[in-house]
């Protein structure tokens, strides 16, 4: 689905976000936006996504660390250690 | 000022996993690094633990991605075991296992006492402030 609203640029060329359009997207203050500009006509404003905020339980079928691989992991690294 | 922390191998590892399944204090951490309101730093001694379980776990790519992630991210620097840490180690009079002692003065090496961990070790050995689960 498309919403569509009509704003006036400021002279500097500030926009508002809807306060619904940013609650929506979870868009915060210090939030960033990357700016695409598409065929000199569209400009599509997109929330900024930090790598860790992607879901795809990357490694969500491996078990987490046991004890005794952290230490086998150790000995891999220094061998030769007491 | 932004607090800066180091993180061990678990808590790469919890990272990348199911979100439910991570012990509270790590999704907060998580969310924190994402709002910008804390450092994380990689030892890559850590990183190193991680690709040992991944490729007995035969997940190689997984791995690839989730290092591709960190280099990307904001708040997350991965720090290079270097000269510098050795020159910290110097000071250590007490011989400590090579692994938590190159980890802590990585803390040490960026100026924080805050490590995520579960080794209790870092606390007892280093003086470090735990932050477990």
């Amino acid at each position: 689905m498309t919403e569509k609203i009509t704003q006036k640029v400021s002279s500097n060329g500030r926009i508002v976000i809807p306060k619904e359009w940013r609650e929506k997207l979870a868009l915060k203050d210090k939030n960033e936006v990357e700016l695409e500009l598409k065929d000199d006509k569209t400009i599509l404003i997109k929330k900024k996504t930090h790598p860790l905020e992607i879901e795809d339980n990357l490694f969500g079928d491996v078990s987490p660390f046991t004890e005794e691989e952290l230490n086998q992991a150790k000995k891999s690294l220094f061998p030769n250690e007491e | 000022m932004i607090e800066k922390a180091v993180v061990d191998a678990q808590v790469l590892f919890y990272f990348h996993y199911d979100y439910q399944k991570i012990p509270p204090i790590l999704q907060e951490l998580k969310q924190k690094v994402i709002n910008g309101e804390i450092t994380i730093i990689l030892p890559t001694i850590a990183i190193a633990e991680l690709l040992w379980k991944m490729r007995r776990a035969g997940k190689i790519n997984a791995f690839k991605e989730a290092l591709n992630r960190w280099e990307s991210s904001e708040n997350v620097i991965i720090d290079d075991f270097n000269l510098k840490v050795i020159k910290l180690m110097l000071k250590n009079v007490k011989s400590h296992e090579l692994h938590d002692e190159i980890i802590a003065m990585t803390c040490k090496k960026h100026s924080t006492n805050i490590i995520y961990s579960k080794d209790l070790k870092f606390n007892e050995n280093f003086n470090l402030q735990l932050r477990s689960w």
